[in-house]
């Protein structure tokens, strides 16, 4: 065996000692920067379309037999459809800041009720400054990005919901918009699209809207044909000029009021003869006769189908572009109505039932991925944010409570399962397994509780026989998920 | 005449005396390139810290690879006529995926080639192919050059394991660990050059005695 010799020895030693002094250099220095490879690659346009108070059994696809909605149906064999899908937080403002942040909006701790507002749930108010939005990582990575919405509640001074956007266009006039002058509406009219039992503030509504719509001529003026025309408009502009943009189409149709087109009016319904129940109360549904409920249904009915016309205008101006190729594509809705189906209309807190919390959930991929398919992993409108960055391969500053469901795209197990769900809408939460579901209020007053199983319409409030289940299901989810107190009563 | 000495020949013949005695030296070039590449982390930062936008450095960023690769073509004429086959697909491989890097740079930050084929990414994925291809020519060479004796052992072996690690952190972004073997691939670019410049110190000097 050949010996080492000194100098051969000293050669290695010295090699190594620098080797290693300059392994450690660069380990020193380059440890404090994480940035070292280009950025780019694959840049997806991404369109999120929302269309508000969509109930999820009132389209074909998710079950619905009497309600034309031909193009979400057509939607369903190119998307991966999500069968189960709930809404983090009801309502408006609170839904569009979870879908703003990917961050949770429930259980509402530290709420700042906005100056200025009229409505006043749990939770309603601007995004947090200490929040980054979806759209404000999108424009550092070189997308634009447009709003085209008739939500008004968006752009009330109080509010901020244009943060992140290239572009924000307001479509004005919406339900109480203060666009016109309600005095202008007669009396006589607010009767016409009113029910007697109507209390005054609806009255008002009414007075407001049709102040605001009075200008109507033709079909192209409604609410949903404007919104869509105009977010076809931003297409048409996109495609034109080139690069990655991120449209976001928040339709507020088929919210309430419920005047859809007359063709529209009468597809599922004929007039009672006395005044249309347009807007409903929020409250127990004992205002109304059986006639004015059925037609109150037919009315929302048209109002879905309508929406659903010009939401199909806007997918084949899509198709024209090209740009179902280029792509991803979110259509959702942030809550449902009820409609008499447990006693109550409108959107009342302590009424939650699968009426008002079920949504609807679809992601189109451009590559095709989970093209008709169905998911029943619980998808949430907080998992819109992490979902169109994870597409995108990139991370947003803040940590979000949302899930990226790239994975179940791609047909694999979700980074995390979602046995159970939690939800809230002012004072009172709602939490669901697949045994039971329980509504009650942020005290732990008024549990209903309902066993899934057995009762999957959920008629039967089973709480005062199983105690046991309710106080698990307050402890294990709502506690849990609220960050271990009681969700606060406001 | 040996076979090496026909590629020597072949070589020079292809380029006036001159400037082939200039090219000869190019491999020095891979001292400054190295240590650019080393440093380009820090360029990433700065620009985003002075410009908010990391693409001004990523602009600039072409002048690593290019003298990396006059370096490595000095290399190739100084030594390359007694590489074996592993080495010469090596420094093959690393010309080539040099060409991609700028082809790429160029296509991403000045043509915004990406910004028309949005879903293709063109010009980013043939960055980031050159990237992988690059470090992995630099593994072939190192190993190859190591194996056959043909350049230090001192500094082909510290090169081959700089350019794996060039190649891990080429593959996937690994964060600040990933700058840490980015920074070190280009480090051992230039090690290989320090090594070779200090046996040519060395074997001048003995020369010199020598001849005197």
């Amino acid at each position: 065996m050949n010996a080492v010799t000194r100098k051969q020895f000293l050669k290695i030693a010295g090699t190594g000692t620098a080797g290693v002094a300059l392994f450690g250099v660069s380990a020193a220095v380059g440890s404090r920067y994480g940035d070292y490879l280009p950025k780019g690659g694959s840049k997806m346009n991404v369109v999120v379309v929302n269309l508000d108070s969509l109930r999820r059994d009132h389209v074909g696809v998710y079950g619905n037999g009497w309600i034309q909605t031909p193009n979400l149906d057509a939607l369903a064999r190119e998307s991966l459809r999500f069968t189960r899908p709930y809404p983090e937080s009801i309502p408006t403002i609170n839904a569009r800041r979870a879908i703003y942040t990917g961050i949770r909006t429930w259980p509402f701790r530290n709420w700042v009720p906005q100056k200025g507002e009229t409505f006043f749930p749990a939770g309603w108010q601007r995004i947090p400054e200490d929040q980054t939005t979806l759209t404000e990582v999108l424009i550092e990575n070189g997308y634009d990005t447009a709003l085209i919405t008739d939500t008004y509640h968006q752009f009330k001074a109080s509010m901020n919901f244009q943060r992140g956007y290239n572009v924000f266009d307001y479509i004005r006039g919406q339900e109480r918009d203060r666009y016109k002058a309600m005095k202008t509406t007669p009396e006589e009219e607010v009767d016409r699209y009113t029910v007697p039992g109507n209390n005054g503030s609806m009255r008002d509504k009414v007075r407001q809207y049709r102040a605001n719509v009075a200008h109507r001529k033709g079909e192209e003026d409604w609410f949903a044909p404007q919104v869509f025309t105009r977010s076809m408009d931003y297409l048409e502009t996109a495609a034109e000029v080139g690069g990655p943009f991120f449209l976001f189409v928040d339709s507020f149709d088929p919210h309430e009021p419920w005047d859809p087109p007359e063709k529209y009016a009468n597809m599922y319904g004929e007039p009672t003869g006395t005044g249309e129940p347009i807007t409903p109360n929020y409250e127990e549904d004992g205002y109304l006769t059986d006639a004015e409920l059925k037609r109150m249904r037919a009315l929302y009915a048209g109002e879905v189908t309508l929406t659903d016309r010009w939401f199909g205008s806007f997918m084949n101006k899509m198709t024209d572009l090209g740009l179902m190729e280029n792509t991803l594509l979110i259509v959702f809705s942030d809550h449902g109505v009820s409609l008499g189906e447990h006693g109550y209309t409108g959107k009342v807190a302590r009424a939650i039932w699968p009426e008002l919390k079920d949504i609807v959930f679809y992601v189109r991929h451009p590559e095709g991925k989970g093209a008709g398919e169905t998911s029943e992993f619980r998808a949430s409108i907080h998992d819109i944010a992490p979902t169109v960055l994870g597409q995108m391969g990139m991370e947003s500053p803040n940590p979000m409570d949302g899930q990226d469901l790239s994975k179940i795209l791609d047909g694999k197990e979700p980074e995390q399962e979602r046995p159970y769900v939690t939800l809230g809408y002012d004072n009172y939460s709602w939490a669901e397994d697949d045994e039971y579901a329980l509504s009650i209020r942020n005290d732990g007053e008024e549990a209903r509780l309902y066993d899934l199983r057995e009762d999957p319409e959920m008629n039967k409030n089973v709480s005062g026989e199983r105690r046991d289940v309710v106080k698990r299901m307050w402890d294990e989810y709502v506690i849990e998920d609220a960050g271990g107190e009681s969700p606060p009563m406001y | 005449m040996g076979a090496g000495a026909s590629l020597q020949t072949n070589r020079r013949g292809a380029l006036p005396g001159a400037l082939y005695g200039t090219a000869r030296w190019g491999w020095l070039l891979c001292i400054p390139g190295g240590a650019l590449w080393a440093l380009s982390p820090l360029g990433v930062h700065l620009s985003e810290l002075k410009f908010k936008t990391p693409d001004v450095f990523w602009k600039l960023f072409p002048f690593a690879p290019l003298l990396l690769a006059v370096g490595l073509v000095g290399l190739y004429l100084w030594r390359g006529e007694r590489w074996g086959t592993l080495a010469k697909a090596g420094f093959w491989a690393a010309l080539g995926g040099i060409a991609l890097i700028l082809a790429g740079d160029v296509g991403l930050y000045y043509l915004d080639l990406d910004g028309a084929y949005i879903m293709a990414a063109p010009a980013y994925r043939t960055f980031r192919a050159g990237l992988a291809v690059f470090a992995a020519g630099s593994v072939l060479l190192g190993v190859g050059s190591a194996r056959d004796g043909l350049l230090p052992p001192l500094g082909a072996l510290p090169f081959a394991i700089a350019a794996l690690a060039g190649l891990a952190a080429v593959s996937k972004d690994m964060g600040p660990f990933g700058t840490v073997l980015w920074m070190s691939f280009g480090i051992g670019w230039s090690w290989l050059a320090c090594v070779l410049l200090v046996g040519s110190i060395v074997s001048f000097r003995r020369a010199r005695s020598t001849n005197t």
